[in-house]
Formats: structure tokens, C-alpha cells, sequence
């Protein structure tokens, strides 16, 4: 059974190419376009992983990434950022809120499938 | 103060300003005090006109650089309010840029994806269909091209099996010849038996004649004998024409035959190159296709790794999205600030302008005659409040 991914982010192009790579290897996706709607969209589904962006309106990253690790169920569920950020503090930030691990943008979609797989055998 | 002071410097000078020919002191200090009044007036009169030469000036100073002052805070709110209408605006040109380009990296990847899935399914199509031509469709996964192959070469192999039987059949045609050759042999044997029998028999009925009613019995014998013998020449004869009508008919089909045989075995040989030929034709044209296939599947795999760099390219517009909103922010901020600027530049002048009136209010506090309140009121305008 294909694992599910739940891809965030504001940006509808980076959604389409996102979903189209981790389709193309094999995985259901669910998109959203940011944080909130990623909650509501993911509510009734198992997600195995999530991918999520840290800039976006509504609700960023960092507060989705606390709300999502407060729901029943997601506590190891593996979450990797995606941001143009490689500071440390955004990714000690995003640690502390409970991500798993980063992708640093510009990525390539091998690089993409590469770490989902790390984190979803 | 001033008057004070100059009544003082009069009476102090009033002794000594007398003439000293004057010997009469009354009519010294008259005459002193006449022009010590004189001196007062003129003395008080320079006063005043330096004074009022002053407030003039002070005045005329104080004015210029009021409107000067004014003309500077006019031009920088004028400056701020044209930047906090301009930010905006700004902002909005950013706005836009970052929605026309997300719309235009949505159509591309929209385009591209779908680029990636015709090609997909192109490869396949075409695949599929090669897989049809190179195999019977049966599933057994025998190559089309294998059966056209073993099909032509049994047709081929039907052709030389047919020439085969007839070149036997013409042999054995050739034996038949051969077999009426000794027939008629035969046949001949027959007709001189049948010749020496009938001569047989006439010499018996010479002989019958000569030996008279003795021989009559004989006689009849030998008239049998001679007819039988007829007879046989006779049916020898229709053998012998029989035997060439065959001989004649088969050596016709025989003709006929060789003919065909040969014509056949031209044929089978011709199509047994052009099979080859074609076979080879349809071997190289299925090369080329799987080639091309390979090809088309290989361009498919390609276009979808490229999907690799588009994502890639599509990161930086979005990086450049983030970039944008990064200016747009201090932006919005640099707008909050010019705007407070500029209500502030409005007190400042509120405040030059109350200034403007504590300036004339303190002059008219040193003046003391009306005429010179009345300048004020003419050069700057009513009293504030």
C-alpha cells in the first residue's frame, strides 16, 4: 500500500511539482496551501510523512508543525521542513516546534525522494 | 527704562552745557535747560528712529526666515506625502510581479506535467503496438515476425514439394514412355505371328486343296486358322494405335508437365527470394522501430528526469517570491514610518506656526505705542488666540 505524504506549501507551483515527483515515485499525496489548511485536510487521513514549507500565510510553518505534533496519533510522524532558510536558528526553531529534519530550497526531486525514503521505509 | 535714563543724563549734563559768557546763573541755567530740552528731543528722537530701524530689521530678518522655515517643512511634507503615496504603490507593483509570476510557475508546471504525461503515454502506445507487431497477440510470445517467417517458408516448402511430386510424376511419365516402347515391340511380335500364322494357313489350304475331299475338313481348319490370325493382326493393329495415342497424350502432358515443373520451380525460387528479402525487410524495419521505440521511451525517462531541473528552477521563484516579500516588508514598514514622519512635520509646524505667534506676541509685549503694535498686526497677520 503507497505511503502518504502531506505536502504544504503557499506556493502552487512548488504543490504541483512537489506532488508530481512524489507521485511519480510512487506515493499518495494530499497538498496543502499552508499550515491551517494542511490541518483541516489532513484530519481524517494516516499520514506517513509530512513535507511542509516555513513561510506561508495564515498559518507558518513553525505553528503547524506545534499543532500537528499535539494531534493524537502524529507524535513520531516524520515532518521535514522545506525553506530557503539554512540558518541554524530557523532549523533549531523548527526542531524545537518538532520537525524531523530539513531540505534546504533550491532541491532536486531525486534529493526530495531521498529523504523521504530516509525517514519512510 | 530708556526715557529714565536719558532724563538722568540730562540733568546731569545740564550744568555744564551752559554758555560760559552767560554771567547771569538764572539765565544760564534757562538757557542750559533750554538746551538740555533740545538735546533731549533731538536725542530721543535718533533713539526712537534707531529702535524702529532695528524692530524693522528684526522684523524683516524674523519674516524671512519664517517663510523660509515654512517653505522648507511645506516641501518636505509635501516630499512625505508623495513617498507615503508612492510606497503603496510600490508595494503593489511587487505584489503584482509575485502573482503574475506564481501564475506563470503554475502554468508551466501545469504545462510541463502534462508534457511529461503525453510523452509517457505516447511511449507506451507505441509500445504497445510494437509489442502487438513483434508478437502474434496471443501472449504466447512468439514474434509475429517469426510466424510471417515459418508461414512464407512453408509456402516456400509447399512450392518445392509440389515441384518434387511433379518431377516424379514426370519420371514416372518418362517410364510409361519408355513401357509403350516395348508394348509396340510386343505389338510387333503379335503381327508377325499373326503374318506367319495366316501364312501358316494358307499353305494348309493349299495343302487341304491339293489332297481333294480328304482335305476339306482341313481346309475349314486352316480358313479358321488364317481368320484367327487376322483377327490378331487386327487387334494388334488397334494396340499398336492405342499404344501411340498414349504415347502421344502422355509425351503432350509430359511436355506440359516439364513446363510447369520448370515454370514452378522458377517460381518457388523467386518467391523464395522474396520472402528472404522481404522477411530481411521486415527484420530490419522492426530493428529500426524498436530503435526508434527505444528511443521514444528513452526521450519519455529523459523528459521526466528533467522534471528534476524544472523543480529546481521552479525553487528559485519561489525563492525569489520570499525575496520579495523580504522588501516588501521593511517597505510596508518604511510606509508606517513616513506616514508618522509626516504627522509629525504637521506638529512642527503647528509649532512654528504658535511659534510665529509667541514671536509676535513678545514683540508687541516691547513695544509701546500703538503705531508699532499696528506693524505687527500688518506684517504678520492677527494676534493668535
Amino acid at each position: 500500500m503507497a505511503k502518504t505524504v502531506l505536502a504544504v506549501d503557499d506556493s502552487a507551483s512548488m504543490r504541483n511539482l512537489v506532488s508530481f515527483a512524489l507521485k511519480d515515485a510512487g506515493y499518495d499525496v494530499i497538498a496543502a496551501m499552508h499550515g491551517k489548511d494542511a490541518l483541516e485536510k489532513s484530519g481524517g487521513s494516516k499520514i506517513d510523512i509530512v513535507i511542509t514549507d516555513l513561510n506561508m500565510p495564515e498559518m507558518d510553518g513553525i505553528e503547524f508543525i506545534k499543532q500537528f505534533r499535539s494531534r493524537p496519533g502524529c507524535k513520531f510522524t516524520p515532518i521535514v521542513m522545506l525553506t530557503t532558510e539554512s540558518q541554524e536558528s530557523k532549523k533549531q526553531e523548527g526542531k524545537q516546534a518538532g520537525a524531523s529534519g530539513w531540505l534546504v530550497k533550491p532541491f532536486t526531486p531525486g534529493k526530495l525522494i531521498e529523504t523521504v525514503k530516509k525517514f519512510v521505509h | 527704562m530708556l526715557k529714565a535714563a536719558q532724563g538722568k543724563l540730562v540733568l546731569l549734563m545740564l550744568p555744564s552745557i551752559a554758555p560760559a559768557f552767560i554771567e547771569n546763573s538764572r539765565v544760564r541755567c534757562l538757557s542750559a535747560l533750554a538746551v538740555s530740552i533740545i538735546l533731549f528731543f533731538m536725542i530721543t528722537t535718533w533713539m526712537n528712529r534707531l529702535k524702529r530701524e532695528a524692530d524693522a530689521k528684526y522684523e524683516e530678518l524674523g519674516e524671512k526666515h519664517l517663510t523660509e522655515s515654512e517653505t522648507i517643512i511645506e516641501g518636505v511634507v509635501s516630499l512625505l506625502k508623495e513617498k507615503s503615496l508612492i510606497t503603496p504603490v510600490l508595494i503593489a507593483q511587487l505584489r503584482e510581479v509575485i502573482d503574475q509570476t506564481e501564475a506563470a510557475a503554475l502554468d508551466i508546471s501545469d504545462k510541463f506535467i502534462s508534457i511529461v504525461g503525453r510523452a509517457r503515454n505516447q511511449s507506451s502506445v507505441a509500445s504497445e503496438a510494437f509489442q502487438k507487431l513483434s508478437s502474434n497477440g496471443s501472449g504466447s510470445g512468439e514474434a509475429l515476425l517469426d510466424v510471417s517467417k515459418k508461414a512464407l517458408s512453408g509456402v516456400i516448402s509447399s512450392l518445392q514439394d509440389a515441384a518434387s511430386v511433379t518431377g516424379r510424376t514426370l519420371s514416372e511419365m518418362e517410364l510409361i514412355i519408355r513401357g509403350t516402347e516395348s508394348i509396340r515391340k510386343i505389338v510387333s511380335e503379335i503381327e508377325y505371328i499373326a503374318g506367319q500364322t495366316n501364312l501358316l494357313a494358307l499353305n494348309a489350304a493349299i495343302e487341304a486343296a491339293r489332297a481333294g475331299n480328304a482335305g476339306r475338313g482341313f481346309a475349314v481348319v486352316a480358313d479358321e486358322v488364317r481368320k484367327l490370325s487376322d483377327r490378331s493382326n487386327a487387334a494388334a493393329n488397334d494396340i499398336r494405335k492405342l499404344v501411340e495415342k498414349v504415347e502421344t497424350d502422355i509425351k503432350s502432358i509430359h511436355v506440359t508437365t516439364h513446363s510447369s515443373v520448370s515454370e514452378n520451380r522458377r517460381i518457388s525460387c523467386e518467391a523464395e527470394k522474396t520472402v528472404e528479402q522481404t522477411l530481411k525487410k521486415i527484420d530490419t524495419t522492426m530493428s529500426e522501430v524498436s530503435a526508434q521505440l527505444d528511443g521514444l521511451t528513452g526521450e519519455a525517462r529523459s523528459l521526466a528526469q528533467d522534471i528534476g531541473s524544472i523543480v529546481v528552477s521552479m525553487q528559485f521563484q519561489d525563492i525569489t517570491r520570499q525575496r520579495i516579500e523580504h522588501v516588501i516588508e521593511p517597505l510596508v514598514s518604511f510606509k508606517r514610518e513616513v506616514e508618522e514622519m509626516e504627522q509629525k512635520t504637521h506638529r512642527a509646524e503647528d509649532v512654528l506656526h504658535s511659534d510665529k505667534a509667541s514671536a509676535a506676541g513678545w514683540l508687541e509685549k516691547t513695544y509701546t505705542m500703538e503705531s508699532e503694535r499696528a506693524v505687527i498686526r500688518n506684517v504678520l497677520g492677527p494676534a493668535q488666540g
